[in-house]
């Protein structure tokens, strides 16, 4: 396997680095500067769309595609970052934004001068105080430097960002929620279209890109779209941060090209499992992401379209490896419980179905199952839950419950039929 | 009214003109601030943040009510945070939390009776590659065994 360059975490272990004076030493802010002396907006957007750059922190929708429906004309525009990291199994942001605040700052910039807005945000989960606290000094140091504020760098373009701090709500992590919180109500999401790119922060066109997204941008300016391109697979360019969690040797965060073989995540760079367990499931992509089997896991690349191929999906990237000492039943109703918790309550289906699943599922570990209950927890993920809301998170709750029970039906089957538990 | 921020408190309030076009925004930052300020919002303080931000109680009410760092009742001295989501829970973090039950006594939610420590469960905290996950007021802390946690007790001031 030839080595990938690193690109978002390539300071990540050099001492300080987030400290404004190391990070620049170490080439940092040389990409801004670059694109704010010497290229136009719109090229910037162009070279990021040909990079084949998508979105990280979950639905990988293209990154310039999504800048370039920013109307050009509108007088106010906003860009937030989104970094209400919570999907579950997902670690990777903070700590981009607590070892490397600049990189996300300086991704911001590019981005903000590429749409062309004046004033950014950076909306981080409440519990990352370390997040905040490591981003607050960064800007500080920024803007004594004159890295923001009024003409950055002596150029003509002025930017502030400042740092909105979550309360505490998962919801607030799909894009129209983050706004709605940002309004100074409950972050129920809101129906698209319009679009925040057309219709967002204030009913501004605004753009929401998360934090991974905005930290990849300055090795895409000083080295190309071509480049960027040359790592990973055709239709997943570029690397990726994957989080690593469960019962393996080296859990942790791991930037790897597209493409790379699940297999070798786990056993290779994670280092297998621990003790005697023996793999029996992965959730590849944060927990909405429907689970693999072992089987599947061992053939499995993880890249957007290889996911796709199989009804799973690349999500956050948070790889979540259950072993053969874990009950499906039982995890399940932890997961069905998140979902239950966190759905908003504005559309129907969401509040009541969440709600109606978790239920199921507990009647089923608790050993008053019928025969009838997996197809019902079928009928409702699928008929319900899918597709018929505001936003994804009822899809996103359908999507764990449809794939536990088909995939692992025996043991739901066996909970039922036993009237206790297989392990 | 009988409460009213210090001045330093008042003054972050005021600064938050600078980095909002629209009010509204303001809403979250004063219900964070006033939260440190006096530890919870009671039905007092959001009458108090209601004025500040020139919205309807109800309103302030009802944004309060949606996020989970948002206390309406009081907390102790130590609020205990531990992560049950799938990866913590794989990791034992629910044996943990029942440990946690039996030695101070209390449920989910609850506080003790000398309001030193409340106890609660969280969702996913991002610490998910140092399983189990839990946070003391604004720490972190990981790996937790049951006698880690008592070692940790011992040592909060």
């Amino acid at each position: 396997m030839t080595p990938t360059p690193k690109i978002v975490f390539q300071n990540l272990h050099i001492p300080n680095i987030k400290k404004l004076a190391v990070y620049r030493e170490h080439g940092g802010y040389t990409a801004a500067q670059k694109v704010l002396k010497e290229t136009k907006p719109e090229d910037i957007i162009t070279l990021v769309k040909n990079s084949g750059l998508r979105g990280r922190g979950g639905a990988g929708f293209g990154t310039g595609m999504k800048w370039s429906f920013v109307p050009k004309d509108a007088p106010l525009k906003y860009l937030l970052c989104n970094a209400d990291e919570g999907e579950p199994g997902t670690f990777k942001d903070r700590i981009l934004m607590e070892q490397i605040p600049h990189s996300t700052l300086e991704g911001m910039i590019i981005a903000c001068y590429a749409i062309q807005c004046p004033r950014a945000y950076i909306y981080v989960r409440g519990e990352y105080t370390e997040s905040i606290e490591a981003l607050e000094a960064a800007i500080q140091e920024c803007t004594k430097n004159n890295f923001l504020g009024k003409n950055i760098f002596g150029t003509p373009f002025s930017l502030d960002i400042h740092v909105f701090k979550g309360a505490g709500a998962y919801i607030c992590g799909e894009e129209t929620g983050l706004v709605t919180s940002m309004e100074g109500a409950k972050g129920q999401p809101k129906v698209k279209p319009p679009f925040p790119a057309i219709s967002g922060f204030n009913k501004k066109p605004t753009v929401i890109n998360n934090v991974e997204t905005l930290a990849v941008l300055p090795w895409i300016i000083l080295n190309g779209a071509d480049n960027y391109k040359k790592i990973g697979t055709e239709k997943s360019p570029g690397t990726k941060l994957f989080c690593l969690s469960g019962p393996v040797k080296n859990p942790g965060t791991y930037e790897l090209p597209l493409g790379f073989p699940l297999k070798d995540l786990i056993y290779d760079i994670g280092g297998g499992l621990t003790g005697n367990l023996k793999l029996k499931a992965v959730i590849p992509g944060g927990l909405s992401a429907p689970v693999l089997t072992a089987e599947e896991t061992m053939t499995m690349t993880m890249d957007f379209e290889s996911l796709a191929k199989v009804g799973s999906m690349l999500g956050s990237g948070g790889v979540i490896v259950i072993a053969n000492d874990q009950c499906m039943v039982d995890l399940l109703s932890v997961i069905t419980y998140f979902y239950k918790h966190e759905s908003c309550g504005q559309c129907t289906p969401c509040r009541e179905g969440t709600g109606w699943m978790k239920k199921v599922v507990d009647s089923i570990l608790h050993q008053r199952g019928r025969a009838e209950d997996i197809p019902l927890l079928q009928d409702i993920s699928t008929n319900m839950m899918g597709g018929r809301t505001i936003c994804a998170l009822s899809d996103a709750a359908a999507m764990p419950v449809k794939s536990f029970v088909t995939k692992f039906k025996q043991e739901f089957e066996y909970h039922i039929k036993n009237k206790r538990c297989h392990l | 009214m009988n409460i009213q921020f210090s001045p330093n408190a008042l003054k972050e309030f005021k600064s938050f003109d600078t980095l909002y076009d629209n009010p509204k925004s303001k809403l979250l930052p004063t219900l964070h601030l006033a939260q440190k300020e006096f530890g919870y919002l009671s039905p007092e303080v959001i009458e108090y943040v209601a004025t500040l931000t020139e919205l309807s109680p109800a309103k302030v009410k009802e944004v309060a009510s949606f996020y989970t760092m948002l206390h309406k009742k009081p907390v102790g001295k130590y609020h205990i945070q531990i992560c049950t989501n799938i990866s913590c829970t794989m990791m034992k973090s629910r044996e943990l939390f029942s440990h946690l039950k039996k030695k101070l006594k209390i449920e989910a939610g609850e506080t003790t009776q000398d309001k030193k420590f409340t106890l609660s469960t969280a969702e996913c905290l991002g610490g998910c590659d140092k399983a189990p996950t839990l946070r003391i007021n604004d720490t972190y802390y990981y790996q937790v065994t049951p006698e880690k946690m008592e070692q940790l007790l011992k040592e909060l001031p």
